[in-house]
């Protein structure tokens, strides 16, 4: 898994919120318009796509795009 | 078994849901998007479920031989007394005969299938041929209007389903995983948590969640409960069957919200337009929900006779009931 890909599934689920620029170090709760429930988006976004399924619990030191990516990896790992 | 008519009935009072329903434009979006009601209809003060059910029932049987009905079971989480069940209020209140049995089936989001369930088994086993199946629910008797993860999503509505033994056989998946209590819940008001002094008090201004107590949803857990059990379910529930996805003409889950549709949608491949969401009007209204959805198809002449339909309810529990139904 790259994080380049990984920055092009979250923009993909991301697309009601209109355009703007998504890095490793964006903050979530940082992007414009962002709700809780975007949240459950990248939940079910993650399970469909890399087979892992978030609890609130492992999300919640997850501040940037970077520390998602990384705990997706770890999670993938433990398969 | 096969459906022989739907009946639903939404309460007259409305909720338009709006951008003026919350603080700024993008939360408004976001529950657009995200959860896709636009309408709620609300039960007032002296409005129980099963006086929304009753209305359904009336227009339902209004040309059907009551003689004929020899099973009626009722559908809700929000029950008119703890005893005598609200079944058997309904049973006389619609004038059937002394034969025919009742039963409550307090289940929630599952509640509609779990009742076929139950209609299938009697119709089995007991040799009987036409059953009624209500449904009432008023969930918004439990929505504190702080609780920004349950108001603008529960409405509140009444079902009546007519149903006939057939020889076309069906099949049913069901399930439970009790770690979903924390999840989604109306802890007070029961034996383990009464209603005290306290509690009342702490309602003043919020007297009517003093009538079933105060329901507790975490979206997150729910979603996480329906992701990890809902598509094997499904699959099993087509395997009963010999069927695939693709041979299902059309898909109705509990109309919970657009999030978790859209989410079953993605992870179980489906098309789009094969999956039922009538959730814009009158939102999630628990066990009336399928049958609304159902009913709602019909009407607009999405279904034609022979239709494959799967239906599956999952939600407070976390339990879960499926079956796959032809259009009569």
């Amino acid at each position: 898994m790259e994080i380049n890909e990984f920055l092009g599934h979250l923009a993909e689920e991301f697309e009601d919120l209109g355009v703007f620029e998504l890095t490793p170090s964006t903050i979530l709760k940082n992007i414009p318009g962002w709700n809780s429930m975007h949240i459950l988006l990248l939940v079910s976004m993650i399970d469909y796509r890399y087979h892992v399924l978030l609890s609130g619990e492992h999300l919640k030191a997850v501040v940037t795009v970077n520390d998602l990516f990384e705990l997706v990896k770890e999670k993938q790992g433990e398969f | 078994m096969i459906i022989e008519s739907i009946a639903y009935h939404f309460p007259e009072h409305q909720i338009s849901i709006s951008a003026a329903s919350f603080d700024d434009e993008q939360q408004f979006n976001a529950h657009q998007t995200f959860v896709g009601t636009t309408v709620l209809y609300q039960a007032v003060a002296h409005q129980t479920a099963s006086d929304l059910a009753l209305k359904a029932a009336a227009e339902l049987v209004s040309d059907v031989d009551l003689s004929t009905i020899d099973f009626l079971v009722f559908s809700s989480l929000t029950l008119d007394y703890h005893a005598p069940s609200t079944a058997s209020i309904l049973h006389k209140q619609l004038g059937l005969k002394a034969s025919c049995g009742v039963m409550d089936l307090p289940v929630g989001c599952a509640g509609f299938p779990m009742a076929l369930m139950v209609a299938n088994g009697l119709f089995n086993t007991m040799g009987i041929h036409r059953m009624l199946v209500l449904m009432g629910e008023v969930p918004t008797r439990a929505v504190h209007p702080e609780n920004s993860s349950v108001k603008n999503v529960f409405g509140d509505a009444g079902v009546a389903v007519l149903l006939t033994s057939s020889s076309f056989p069906l099949a049913f998946e069901f399930g439970n995983d009790g770690s979903g209590f924390s999840s989604l819940n109306v802890l007070r008001g029961g034996a383990r948590l009464p209603m005290d002094v306290a509690y009342l008090e702490s309602n003043v201004n919020t007297p009517w969640l003093n009538q079933f107590g105060e329901l507790i949803m975490d979206g997150h857990g729910i979603l996480k409960l329906t992701l990890t059990h809902i598509p094997n379910a499904v699959f099993a529930l087509l395997d009963k069957y010999g069927l695939t996805l693709d041979q299902v003409d059309h898909v109705i889950f509990h109309q919970a919200s657009n999030i978790v549709i859209d989410a079953l949608q993605r992870k179980l491949n489906l098309p789009k337009d094969k999956v039922l969401n009538y959730l814009a009007d009158g939102g999630n209204t628990i066990s009336c929900g399928i049958p609304i959805a159902w009913a709602k198809a019909h009407e607009a002449n999405r279904f034609s006779r022979g239709d494959k339909v799967l239906i599956f309810g999952f939600g407070v529990g976390f339990s879960w009931c499926g079956s796959i139904l032809k259009v009569h």
